[in-house]
């Protein structure tokens, strides 16, 4: 691929994509398909460089990173829809090639003219050198890149490889980095820091120390500096391995911060942020997660950068909602009923969540139900931290899915006593086995592919605290 | 009894180092790992010595960390110590890695070369057999072993074997098993840890052995359905 390759448009090839395409997106609605890939897939098979021909907003922002994508760029969506823009996103859509394709043509007229004001792309990791040779965004932000699915993305070397890759088709596009994580902070450089640095220009985020004590994981997604293989000492974590750290070997560190969360408050879901200038400033936090506290953090830093003043970042953030398929909470009888996408095959994304719920002081059971959609190579059990489920209050785990024997394993391996572990082959079963009293909150983790199972048994769970019908009196 | 775990910040990427942890737990032997940077076999005897997959640029840093130490790990194998290496930490005991035009040098234990290619990652689900014992696992490789086809470790059945072109999977030389299976290979494998144990001359069950063969035979009977697909992308 020529990076300097000028832009080209029309063409007949072109517009019988765009208008099959086009076509194609009513024909899907009739049929009651689903094919958030389909039209961008078909205009690609007709037009094979469709992308790069298609008229495209003049403002684009991508968002890439393992964890946190899709909630971040729904985030973002809503806050500029929320200002009256005019934007285009494949939220709903696939994150590959095919899918942003399909969102960037929805955007444009038959005749090829672009009638929207923006477009915030969530972009697949692995996909990145694609999509970045035809679709040059002004801004990348990364929300992280840590261990994941090995199906998917075999390790974090390799993505941050191919991210790097495709951040090399766009030298201008501005990159947002997470400067807490010691991987994805060093985009944009070779891996490791110091020589062959790319043109881009950089921006960092972070979170300053919160005194926090984040469990140690078992795998880390950062073990030896990447620059000499040293033990890399951090100055403290707030989870994971995102944190400040230095190798006193060859004295590699973590990037300085443009734009700092300095102060965490969960209880009243309130972020206090400064700035490069010097200048602090209050957010809102759309949830009191630790890893969405610095989805936030990006969010701020991409508004600012965009040219947001702090009070109407502040402002849309408060408007803002987490997306209902990552997280979501019912109460009945005063039990709090929460469902959590928890990516099963991701190992570093599911001990986060682990880590999360283990440090919810209320008495609570879990219901662990992950279903392999694509099959499994197992790993993942044994890069996760189910150690953290081991405490005094969570008085239950429940196990279900097509992994549960495995599971089961795992989490005796993991020093959970046999009397807490149940395991169910059958999850219709799982609400017999919840306890309806006793308890103050039920989680209910699951993989994104099993959503409608998860609420399905978290209503028969409600059913069964409420009695009847399942409705509060 | 002393189960050493090589490396464990380099060579644990897909959950490796739990087959140090379980057999140590099985043996009901002790877990050791090295003291900055020098191998515990360094300076005293163990029984067992595992390590495991890794990344790419994390198998420059090992081969350098361990090629000080290439005689006493070719003295500890010839002596019949146990070794188990899973995924690409077998390429490490090879003569030489190449990518492209880049040429690692192995340690040069034994003879094969492993050729990678980073733009051709080949997956596979697996089910093999070693002695009369069916093996199961998984695979994610950047790169390929040959010349291993002298002492191979496990006969492939579904899936993938070192190379594109052969049917045996691994390298098995004396009590050193090397295989480009993932992650925890001997909790996947519980008849292959029982094996492993009579080999350390420990008699009795392995750890958590009932929920073991259970998760086993459930997923063996899976990899055994009829018009069952392995390689996936």
């Amino acid at each position: 691929m020529d990076k300097r390759e000028p832009e080209k448009r029309g063409g007949v090839r072109f517009w019988l994509a765009l208008w099959a395409a086009k076509l194609s997106v009513p024909v899907l609605k009739l049929t009651r398909h689903n094919g958030t890939h389909f039209p961008g897939s078909l205009a690609m098979r007709i037009c094979p460089d469709f992308l790069r021909r298609l008229s495209k907003p003049e403002k684009i922002v991508a968002v890439t990173g393992t964890n946190g994508k899709t909630t971040s760029t729904n985030l973002i969506c809503g806050m500029l829809r929320a200002r009256g823009l005019r934007v285009l996103s494949n939220t709903l859509g696939s994150n590959m090639y095919a899918g942003v394709a399909t969102a960037l043509m929805e955007g444009v007229s038959v005749f090829n003219r672009c009638h929207s004001d923006m477009a915030v792309l969530e972009v697949d990791e692995r996909s990145a050198r694609y999509i970045f040779a035809h679709v040059k965004p002004q801004f990348l932000a990364v929300t992280n890149i840590t261990r994941d699915s090995i199906q998917r993305n075999a390790h974090q070397e390799y993505i941050f490889d191919l991210v790097n890759l495709g951040i090399s088709y766009t030298p201008e596009t501005v990159l947002i980095l997470n400067a807490d994580d010691p991987v994805s902070s060093f985009l944009g450089e070779t891996f490791g820091g110091g020589e062959g640095a790319f043109p881009n220009r950089r921006v960092y985020y972070g979170i300053a120390d919160q005194g926090q004590d984040a469990f140690l994981p078992g795998v880390p997604d950062f073990s030896v500096c990447p620059k000499c293989g040293g033990k890399p000492e951090f100055s403290y974590r707030l989870y994971r391995t995102i944190g400040q750290f230095h190798c006193p070997k060859c004295g590699t560190s973590s990037k300085e911060r443009d734009y700092t969360g300095l102060r965490l408050d969960f209880e009243n879901r309130r972020l206090t942020v400064e700035d490069r200038s010097g200048a602090r400033f209050d957010c809102p936090l759309p949830s009191d997660s630790i890893f969405n506290a610095y989805n936030t953090m990006m969010i701020v830093a991409l508004f600012g950068e965009m040219g947001y003043s702090r009070q109407e970042t502040a402002r849309l953030l408060g408007e803002a909602q987490i997306t209902d398929r990552r997280f979501t909470l019912e109460t009945a009888g005063g039990i709090n009923l929460y469902t959590y996408a928890a990516k099963g095959q991701n190992g570093s994304a599911i001990s986060s969540v682990f880590e999360y719920l283990a440090k919810d002081p209320s008495k609570k059971e879990v219901v662990v139900m992950l279903y392999e959609h694509f099959g499994d190579t197992l790993t993942w059990l044994y890069e996760s931290d189910f150690e953290y489920l081991d405490q005094e209050n969570i008085s239950k785990i429940i196990l279900t899915g097509n992994r549960y024997l495995d599971c089961e394993l795992r989490m005796k391996l993991a020093g959970i006593p046999a009397e807490k572990i149940v395991c169910l082959e059958d999850e219709t079963r799982v609400p017999e086995y919840v306890d309806t009293e006793g308890i103050e909150s039920v989680y209910f983790l699951h993989d994104v592919y099993c959503m409608e199972k998860t609420m399905r048994c978290r209503q028969l769970v409600k059913k069964r605290i409420l009695g009847g019908d399942g409705h509060e009196n | 009894m002393k189960i050493e775990l090589l490396c464990p910040e380099l060579c644990s990427l897909y959950g490796d180092h739990w087959n140090a942890k379980y057999l140590a737990a099985s043996a009901g032997g002790e877990l050791v790992t090295a003291r900055n940077e020098v191998p515990v076999f360094a300076g005293e005897p163990v029984d067992a010595v595992c390590l495991g997959s890794m990344t790419e640029r994390n198998q420059v840093f090992a081969i350098g960390r361990l090629l000080p130490y290439r005689d006493r790990i070719r003295e500890l194998i010839e002596g019949g110590t146990v070794f188990l290496a899973t995924g690409n930490a077998m390429e490490l005991f090879g003569r030489e890695i190449r990518d492209g035009d880049n040429v690692i040098p192995g340690l040069g234990i034994f003879d094969y070369t492993s050729v990678r290619q980073m733009d051709d990652r080949r997956c596979c689900y697996f089910l093999g057999e070693y002695e009369g014992l069916e093996i199961v696992g998984s695979k994610s490789q950047f790169s390929f072993s040959h010349g291993t086809e002298e002492h191979p470790f496990i006969s492939v059945k579904g899936g993938f074997g070192s190379d594109l072109e052969t049917k045996n999977e691994g390298f098995h030389y004396k009590n050193f098993f090397g295989t480009y299976l993932l992650g925890p290979f001997l909790l996947l494998n519980p008849h292959f840890t029982r094996h492993l144990l009579t080999v350390l001359g420990v008699d009795g069950p392995i750890a958590f052995e009932t929920e073991c063969l259970a998760a086993y035979d459930h997923r063996l009977k899976e990899l055994k359905t009829p018009g069952r697909e392995f390689l996936f992308k």
